[in-house]
């Protein structure tokens, strides 16, 4: 029953959308707003996808998936009050067996000057570089990087109140700090990190908050940026946790993210890096209450490089034809309290390349061939393999994606 | 080694330096910006108080101008200019300093404003989109 809603609430909004889609093919508008040519029209739809088909090399079978689709639907109230949404189905359809509808993001901007303004609604903070630029036309590769998804939780959005500005004393300096709601310790789940305690919207606990904040600056060809997050993971009252022995409050059970990363691109030329820990101070307790293997500290980092081989034949070009290789390395269990079991499968290594091809902005075909490596399973922890797909464990795998999305 | 080290220093020292903004007194929708303030730098930041972003007004050559609306084509953030291009913070976007697209996932060119040269003045022309 609660498919058949979702299903027809999707359907709603994609009809919907596709009315307003109509009505704006006539203007002449390119954006949201109208600036200094009057606007008769301030709504607009725009969107974002990606498929893929990605073949697992030691079993020998392939698997198509739509990954994801989503729809962007914004409106100016005027010139300072915007509101923003975007709406995602992931993995083609939803049904008891999978796929997945949520808000990725729906908040109100509110232009506080010409230099700052506020978010408030559920939004993406500033951590990482896929958490805020996760269109899948301005990354290499089929998958986002895996640091990103199974360290940072791309996309990680929650509901808050953020502000963002830069400043015109240093150009190219850009700060944000937010507050948003904190996580939920009880619904971590073993290998996801901390993905599985994101409350993307729904439900969420405002007993315990977290606070992130970023720097960003522009130098050049050069982007660099720190961010931070540090936040309570537990929002039971003070009996319930006082009897779990679960540290409360705002920032109780607390849960810390340090990252830096750098870009560069010149003349074709991509380069990327990106570190990252986390920290679960009270890992201990939650494992003593939830028994899911929480892990103290995860760390994990990349490197990629890049480059538009089409520059060769023509500097100028608008087309691309990216060559590329990603390093990355994680941990998730780089320390672990004493109550909790090692598991080397959780050490992954991987090593990526490919192509990227754009015939025209927006639109990407891409191709890539993946090889990871781990450490051992714990068997302790498994009740086959940690791939369960039947086959003996191997440490190195391989795989290969085939692709295309679109963002416009 | 050292010659390039104090260079590059230069250099960065250079870029932190605050870009000069110029707020015209009047409220009229052709902005006279004068040329001395292209003096110490080859960009200005143009304010008007009635439009909600502001126009980098860029300096090519003697005859040569550029006026680019600072909102960025992917999601109308408010963009940042420095002496090299310009760049939206929050989702990666770069233009160069003729408003073209450098870096998606804005995919269109930034808006520009008709700019005319008279004697000591460089008139942005705001009812004329280019």
């Amino acid at each position: 029953m609660k498919t058949n809603k979702q299903q027809f609430i999707l359907f709603a909004f994609m009809a919907l959308s596709s009315l307003v889609a109509k009505a704006q093919i006539f203007t002449k508008e390119d954006s949201l707003s109208a600036g200094l040519t009057p606007s008769n029209n301030p709504t607009v739809i725009s969107g974002y996808g990606e498929a893929k088909v990605s073949y697992d090399l030691k079993v020998g079978t392939g698997e198509a998936n739509l990954t994801r689709n989503v729809m962007f639907f914004g409106h100016r109230f005027s010139d300072k009050i915007t509101f923003f949404s975007e709406m995602e189905l992931e993995d083609g359809k939803v049904d008891g067996s999978g796929g997945e509808i949520s808000m990725e993001q729906f908040f109100l901007k509110v232009n506080l000057n010409r230099d700052v303004y506020m978010v408030t609604g559920l939004f993406i903070p500033r951590i990482g570089i896929i958490n805020e630029n996760h269109l899948p036309t301005t990354f290499n590769g089929n998958d986002r990087p895996f640091v990103e998804r199974y360290i940072i939780p791309s996309t990680w959005r929650e509901l808050g109140v953020g502000i963002y500005g830069l400043s015109r004393a240093m150009p190219g300096l850009n700060y944000s700090f937010a507050v948003v709601n904190g996580l939920d310790a009880s619904s971590l789940s073993y290998g996801r990190g901390i993905r599985s305690g994101r409350y993307a919207g729904r439900e969420a606990s405002a007993s315990n908050i977290a606070v992130t904040g970023a720097l960003l600056y522009y130098y050049k060809n050069l982007r660099m940026q720190v961010s931070g997050y540090y936040g309570g993971a537990n929002g039971l009252d003070k009996k319930m946790s006082d009897s779990l022995k679960l540290g409360r409050g705002p920032f109780g059970t607390p849960v810390s993210v340090a990252e830096a990363n750098i870009q560069y691109h010149n003349k074709g030329w991509q380069v990327k890096a990106l570190a990252t820990v986390i920290n679960m101070a009270d890992a201990q307790k939650i494992n003593n209450v939830y028994a899911s293997n929480t892990p103290t500290a995860m760390a994990g980092g990349y490197v990629e490089l890049g480059y538009n081989t089409l520059r060769l034949f023509k500097p100028e070009t608008t087309k691309n034809f990216t060559l590329f290789a990603r390093y990355e390395y994680l941990d998730m269990n780089s320390k672990i309290p004493t109550n909790a079991l090692s598991d080397g499968y959780m050490k992954k290594h991987y090593f990526v390349t490919g192509i990227t091809c754009q015939p025209t902005r927006g639109v990407s075909f891409k191709a890539d061939y993946v090889i990871r490596t781990t450490g051992n399973y714990n068997s302790a922890l498994y009740t086959s393999t940690p791939d369960n797909n039947g086959y003996a464990f191997s440490r190195m795998n391989q795989f290969v994606n085939l692709g295309m999305a679109y963002s416009f | 080694m050292a010659m390039a080290l104090g260079s590059g220093v230069m250099s960065f020292l250079e870029s932190c330096a605050p870009l000069p903004v110029f707020r015209p007194g009047e409220e009229s929708r052709r902005i006279r910006v004068p040329k001395e303030k292209f003096e110490k730098s080859p960009v200005v930041v143009v304010r008007v108080n009635w439009m909600p972003y502001d126009v980098l007004l860029v300096k090519k050559s003697e005859t040569e101008y550029k006026a680019i609306y600072m909102r960025c084509s992917h999601e109308d953030q408010i963009l940042v200019a420095s002496k090299n291009g310009l760049f939206c913070a929050a989702h990666g976007s770069t233009f160069d300093l003729d408003g073209n697209v450098t870096k998606e996932p804005a995919l269109k060119n930034l808006t520009l404003y008709e700019v005319q040269l008279q004697n000591d003045w460089i008139e942005v022309n705001m009812d004329k989109v280019l």
